[in-house]
């Protein structure tokens, strides 16, 4: 019915920061609460790139109602998103979120957290150290 | 699980992780891609004559995978496991 018109109505905004990094012009996408004391980083999985998971503006909008919690999302184009991921690397996704991280700490974000989805996760860590975000 | 790393890449800190869906499961490729042994065969060839960096042939690649792929990668991918590429529809919430 209505889904499908939702699919493709639905929109939200982001604010874009270009970020030094080894992708090549490289820009970040923050959601949420701009003035946000803290930061979630989502990297998505195999040929995700920004803005491809949705669930990600449903978390954003979520924790920018937490003001407690005092987060925003991020999500950035590293050199594996979209159809780059065949010819990069763990190695190369490592460099790219160090560059996000760095960016992140230059901008006095306190808190960031880094979260993956699908194998996103193989860059993440081992399941003894996660977090879980309880909204 | 790369980033975790610090000694190795000397990358930035994080405060913590968050792993959401990370399947990995030896069982889940032979479902989704019955041929892939023959697929990690080619691709350890092409490693062996130096050629990890070039793209796989065609009709050796996934049509699920969504794009090119290198020798190295596609090695990479199934011998650590391969992971359902999980296309999660959110209806927006109002």
């Amino acid at each position: 019915m209505s889904e499908e018109a939702d699919y493709y109505t639905f929109s939200f905004p982001v604010t874009v920061h270009p970020i030094q990094s080894p992708t090549r012009a490289a820009t970040a996408y923050e959601q949420g609460e701009t003035t946000s004391k803290n930061a979630l980083i989502f990297v998505g999985g195999l040929s995700d790139g920004p803005h491809m998971t949705w669930y990600v503006w449903t978390l954003a909008k979520k924790l920018a109602e937490r003001r407690d919690l005092d987060y925003s999302v991020f999500e950035f184009r590293m050199r594996s998103s979209f159809t780059g991921f065949g010819a990069s690397s763990l190695k190369n996704d490592v460099e790219d979120i160090s560059a996000m991280v760095k960016h992140l700490r230059k901008i006095g974000r306190e808190k960031v957290i880094l979260m993956g989805h699908s194998t996103g996760t193989q860059v993440r860590i081992d399941p003894d150290e996660t977090l879980s975000l309880r909204l | 699980m790369e980033y975790t790393k610090y000694d190795k890449y000397g990358n930035e800190p994080v405060d913590g992780f968050i792993m959401q869906a990370p399947i990995s499961d030896r069982e889940n490729l032979d479902e989704m891609v019955p041929g892939w042994r023959k697929i990690v065969a080619h691709a350890e060839q092409m490693i062996a004559e130096g050629k990890q960096d070039h793209f796989m042939p065609p009709d050796l690649v996934p049509p699920s995978l969504g794009g090119p792929i290198t020798a190295y990668r596609i090695h990479s991918l199934m011998t650590l496991g391969y992971v359902v590429l999980l296309a999660v529809l959110v209806e927006p919430v109002s």
